[in-house]
């Protein structure tokens, strides 16, 4: 992803289960504009690398739709998917990347409509907080007094 | 990108083919296709000078150059070589999914606010000013991610504050530090361990601080070593708490009192070889724990490294080098390993983890800085 200069609009990356919400093509048709769907076949296979490294190429947002408890394919992706949550989290905190940008929420299967309306709520209060961008301008050696 | 000038510059052209490095590296040891020789003679002889993927299965833990007659830089030949097959798209597949890389270029990529002070013990006394400033590295980041491991990685800031503290020293910490880019320069990204570099050097000149200090060796590598190459500029003097300590000692204004317990002491390779730094550590253990301070059949610059370095790999070799570590530890007598880098520390646990035999998994693995801090203490606990 490269940066939007001038008329920017928030781009979102948005994980989904293979299994319970197959996004097909005609859902995506109706995703808000600058998502981005990447589907696991399971939300317990998201490593904290993912989110970060969907932070590092430049998304302002990442959206996790996950299966709720007792609903995953293979019985325990929702528990790992919490315990990757308990992991990431703090490192986005220490990172200065605002919570409200990592959104994981959980459906029943098969309502890719929850999923789309979701997404579109994310997106549209991402574009409310602006875009991710330097916050601290660095001192510069000039700045300093000796 | 062809690896013509590494060859030159880090005097592989040099490379007799005697073997001694081989002989050594405790890679080779368990993987009979990897050799420092190896890697070498294949950039000599392809047509292009073109690195290959086993350039990835190196330590850097320089022990092979100890004992190259040739005084050949392999760790840095190693790092070029990475260079050149990130350069050709050729990304290494970095453990935990690069996690700890991606971490590292979101903070070279721009100036964001971190919150990464959350950490520090009420009770600490620091500045924001100061001639001493503590570089606490990656330690919070650490914590968070190994959730699984039981490490404290952050315990090891709160120690080397109590005993900087101890000594008289209210130190500088820097809410904005970023990470010293150790892992990514050693992972071949120069660019972005240059862009780290030149932030924190400008912070470090910002605090007015002289001298920096750093409970982890691969921070004062790059602080001292490192960071003059990439930026032209160190206005500073980098040490690692057990040096820093040295100094201190040889003034008399610190006394270590007796602790219990038998240990043994894991040189970092970046400690022990990088920076040829095996004494300061030792001195201060042998008189906190006298004669019940045992020695590993490898140990100073002879020492072996925690089997994976810079988040590059981690496989069967690494697995097999941190259990024959633990079993020299466990050898030597001791019930307490003390190593004196955080990442030590994180991947002995994560064999430990695994590990059958009793004698390896209920060894108590601590930083020195805990334990200098309960000397200083006089075991008095933490804060």
């Amino acid at each position: 992803m490269k940066a939007v200069k001038g008329n920017w609009k928030p781009r979102l990356i948005v994980f989904s289960c293979k299994w319970c919400f197959p996004l097909g093509l005609e859902e995506e048709r109706h995703l808000p504009e600058g998502c981005s769907v990447l589907r696991s076949l399971c939300t317990g296979r998201i490593h904290p690398s993912f989110v970060l490294q969907a932070i590092e190429s430049g998304a302002d947002g990442v959206f996790i739709a996950a299966c709720e408890d007792g609903d995953c394919h293979y019985g325990t992706g929702t528990e790992m998917l919490e315990t990757m949550i308990g992991r990431v989290d703090p490192m986005l905190d220490m990172l200065g990347v605002e919570s409200s940008r990592f959104r994981v929420r959980y459906f029943p299967p098969g309502k890719a409509d929850l999923i789309l309306e979701s997404v579109q709520e994310f997106r549209d209060q991402l574009e409310a907080t602006g875009p991710r961008g330097p916050l601290l301008p660095a001192p510069r050696l000039s700045e300093v007094k000796k | 990108m062809i690896l013509r000038d590494a060859l030159r510059e880090t005097h592989a052209t040099l490379c007799q083919d005697c073997g001694k490095c081989t002989g050594i590296c405790p890679v080779s040891r368990y993987d009979a296709e990897f050799s420092p020789r190896m890697v070498v003679t294949h950039a000599v002889r392809s047509p292009s000078g073109q690195a290959h993927d086993k350039f990835n299965l190196c330590l850097t833990c320089k022990l092979c150059s100890l004992v190259c007659p040739s005084d050949v830089d392999y760790s840095q030949f190693t790092r070029q070589g990475r260079e050149v097959l990130r350069a050709d798209g050729a990304e290494p597949a970095c453990s935990h999914g690069a996690v700890f890389q991606h971490m590292m270029r979101i903070m070279a990529g721009n100036g964001r606010e971190q919150n990464r002070l959350s950490w520090v013990p009420e009770e600490a006394r620091i500045r924001s000013s100061g001639e001493l400033l503590y570089f606490t590295g990656c330690l919070p980041y650490y914590d968070a991610y190994y959730t699984h491991l039981g490490t404290d990685t952050q315990r090891i800031g709160g120690d080397t504050l109590r005993v900087l503290n101890a000594l008289g020293e209210e130190p500088v910490l820097m809410p904005d530090e970023f990470c010293c880019g150790h892992d990514l320069y050693w992972s071949g990204d120069e660019a972005n361990a240059a862009k780290l570099a030149r932030k924190n050097v400008e912070r470090i000149a910002a605090t007015g601080a002289k001298t920096v200090v750093s409970s982890c060796p691969e921070c004062v590598t790059m602080l001292r070593q490192i960071y003059p190459k990439l930026t032209g500029e160190a206005p500073y003097e980098a040490l690692h708490l057990s040096e820093y300590l040295a100094s201190k000692r040889d003034s008399g204004t610190v006394e270590l009192k007796k602790l219990a317990g038998e240990v043994t002491f894991q040189d970092p390779c970046r400690l022990s070889r990088h920076l040829d730094e095996a004494e300061a550590p030792r001195a201060a253990l042998g008189e906190i724990f006298g004669e019940s301070f045992h020695e590993m059949e490898h140990h100073g610059k002879d020492s072996v490294c925690c089997g994976t370095s810079g988040w590059m790999h981690c496989n069967a070799v690494s697995k097999r080098i941190q259990t024959e570590r633990l079993r020299e530890a466990a050898d030597s007598g001791a019930e307490t390993l003390v190593t004196a880098c955080p990442k030590c520390q994180i991947h002995l646990r994560c064999a430990q983890a695994s590990e059958k035999d009793d004698r390896l998994s209920s060894l108590r693995i601590r930083d020195f800085a805990t334990v200098v801090a309960e000397s200083i203490d006089g075991g008095n606990g933490s804060w």
